[in-house]
C-alpha cells in the first residue's frame, strides 16, 4: 500500500510544482493587477494543495500527515480571503494604476 | 525526487521575486509577495521532507498563519491609509 501511495504522492508533488511554476509565469506575464491576482491565487492555491496532499505519504507518520492536511485546509480558507482583501483595496483606492494598453485592448 | 521538486519551487520563487522588484505599482508587489509567501511555505514543507526534520512542518504552519495576517494587514493599510480604523 505504501509504495503505491508514494508513487501517487510523487506524481501529485510534481503536478503541484508545475502549477506553481505556471502561477509564477502568470504573475510575470499578465498585464494588470487583477489578472495577476487571478493567476497567482487560483493556480498557486491549487499547486500548494497538490504538493501538500502529495507530501502526506512521505511525512513518516500520522502526526506529520495531519499537520500537512491542516496546512492544506488553512490554505483553502486563507488564500481566497487574502486575495479578496487585496483586490478590494485595489478597487476602492484605485491602486491598479496600470490598465490594459489600448493596443492589447484591440487584440482581445 | 523531493530534491527536484525543491529546486523547482526555489526557481519559481526566484522568478516571482522579479515581479516584487520590478512591479509598476505597490499592488503588483503585494500580489507577488503573497505568491512568494505561499511558495516559501512549500519550500519549507519540501525541505522538511528532504532533510527529514519534522519540526519544519510546524514552522510552515506558523508561517502560513503569519503571512495570512500580514496580507490582511497590508491590504487594510493600503485601503484605509492607516491601521486603527
Amino acid at each position: 500500500m505504501t509504495p503505491l501511495l508514494r508513487f501517487l504522492g510523487g506524481i501529485s508533488i510534481f503536478a503541484g510544482v508545475f502549477f506553481s511554476f505556471a502561477a509564477v509565469v502568470a504573475i510575470l506575464r499578465f498585464p494588470d493587477v487583477y489578472t495577476r491576482l487571478h493567476g497567482g491565487t487560483k493556480a498557486l492555491s491549487g499547486g500548494a494543495i497538490l504538493i501538500l496532499l502529495g507530501a502526506m505519504p512521505y511525512a513518516g507518520g500520522i502526526a506529520g500527515a495531519l499537520k500537512l492536511f491542516l496546512i492544506a485546509v488553512f490554505f483553502l480558507v486563507s488564500n481566497p480571503m487574502a486575495s479578496h482583501a487585496i483586490a478590494r483595496a485595489c478597487h476602492r483606492r484605485a491602486l491598479a494604476n496600470r490598465p490594459i494598453d489600448e493596443k492589447r485592448r484591440g487584440d482581445v | 525526487m523531493i530534491l527536484a521538486a525543491l529546486w523547482g519551487m526555489v526557481i519559481s520563487g526566484l522568478l516571482g521575486f522579479v515581479r516584487v522588484v520590478t512591479g509598476p505599482s505597490p499592488a503588483d508587489r503585494l500580489v507577488a509577495a503573497d505568491a512568494l509567501s505561499v511558495i516559501f511555505t512549500m519550500v519549507l514543507v519540501l525541505l522538511s521532507l528532504y532533510i527529514e526534520t519534522p519540526f519544519l512542518l510546524d514552522v510552515a504552519l506558523a508561517f502560513s498563519m503569519l503571512s495570512f495576517a500580514d496580507m490582511l494587514l497590508m491590504a487594510k493599510y493600503f485601503e484605509h491609509g492607516e491601521l486603527h480604523k
